[in-house]
């Protein structure tokens, strides 16, 4: 008896279940970050001039360099998608360890510019910050929430991949069963929409 | 056992790199459009290119061009909430 029901879970896949619930993760995810944004615009709104100065600090290069990192970290993502579909297995996996290898370098980024900024004085609560205006305090304040709950994701997407990594390896994932490399790509590629936005609202709009 | 055909097959390499290439050149114009205007056109400028390029995401990399009427509908709840909360905050914020 167990054995005929394990047998039928492990036979039993539910793709459209599979990707539902993905996808109702994702909206609190959206709504999650949404929240964030709305704070962002009524602060904006509310400390226009002191945002604009704050703005002007972060550097332009830096998050252009890392939009470009991210977008093509979810290129190489959908095409490892493709490449299993399509049978090759050794493809998907080099897609899989370059998508790794830029959500790295995304993070090495991160780490520069954040060291940059603390090396300026300039953290949460710290005394160069708080001597400033009370829009630049709210300005910097979201952006290390903000930015820093996304390189979370980032690092979590990372993690995720290691295990998805494995699964094609092992054979867990294939071609006729890709669920669950695909439900680790529209999480990656959410963190890369929610980037989309975030490079604008911060770096760009000042 | 029953493994629905999810119709992946039917975008190749090609497909994503096209958009691929959409989304740096949309990055792009937003750089080239925010560095000359500062005023409120440019944030407009740029959030607009911003949901077209988080649109190119969702409908090609994300696949919700092919899933089913049930995926493409529920995406707009987590819309509606949010375009909501929006508006109900500035509501408060501009007649305070």
């Amino acid at each position: 008896m167990e054995d005929t029901l394990s047998k039928t879970a492990e036979h039993h896949r539910d793709y459209t279940g599979a990707k539902m619930g993905m996808w109702l993760f994702l909206f609190t995810e959206m709504l999650l970050f949404g929240g964030m944004f709305i704070l962002y615009s009524v602060y904006r709104f509310e400390f226009a001039a002191e945002f604009h100065a704050a703005a002007k600090e972060l550097d332009r290069t830096i998050g252009a360099v890392n939009t470009l990192i991210l977008l093509t970290s979810s290129l190489t993502m959908a095409l490892s998608i493709v490449a299993l579909k399509k049978g090759n297995k050794h493809l998907s996996l080099v897609f899989q360890v370059v998508t790794m290898l830029l959500g790295i370098a995304f993070l090495g980024n991160k780490y520069m510019e954040w060291g940059a900024k603390i090396h300026h004085g300039i953290y949460p609560n710290s005394e160069h910050l708080l001597s400033l205006g009370k829009g630049q305090i709210l300005f910097y304040g979201l952006y290390f929430v903000m930015t820093g709950l996304h390189a979370l994701h980032v690092v979590i997407g990372i993690g995720v991949f290691v295990f998805i990594f494995y699964f094609t390896l092992s054979g867990s994932v294939a071609s006729d069963n890709s669920v669950k490399l695909e439900n680790s790509g529209l999480y990656w590629h959410l963190v890369d929409i929610i980037w989309v936005y975030l490079f604008p609202l911060f770096y760009l709009i000042t | 056992m029953e493994q629905r055909n999810t119709g992946h097959s039917a975008a190749g390499f090609k497909t994503y790199i096209i958009t691929w290439v959409a989304l740096v050149i949309l990055t792009a114009v937003t750089i080239a459009v925010t560095k000359f205007d500062t005023g409120a056109v440019s944030i407009l400028v740029a959030l607009l290119i911003a949901s077209v390029k988080s649109g190119l995401i969702l409908y090609i990399f994300m696949h919700l061009r092919y899933e089913g009427w049930f995926f493409k509908l529920a995406f707009l709840l987590p819309i509606l909430v949010f375009a909501l909360s929006v508006g109900f905050t500035f509501l408060d914020v501009w007649y305070r």
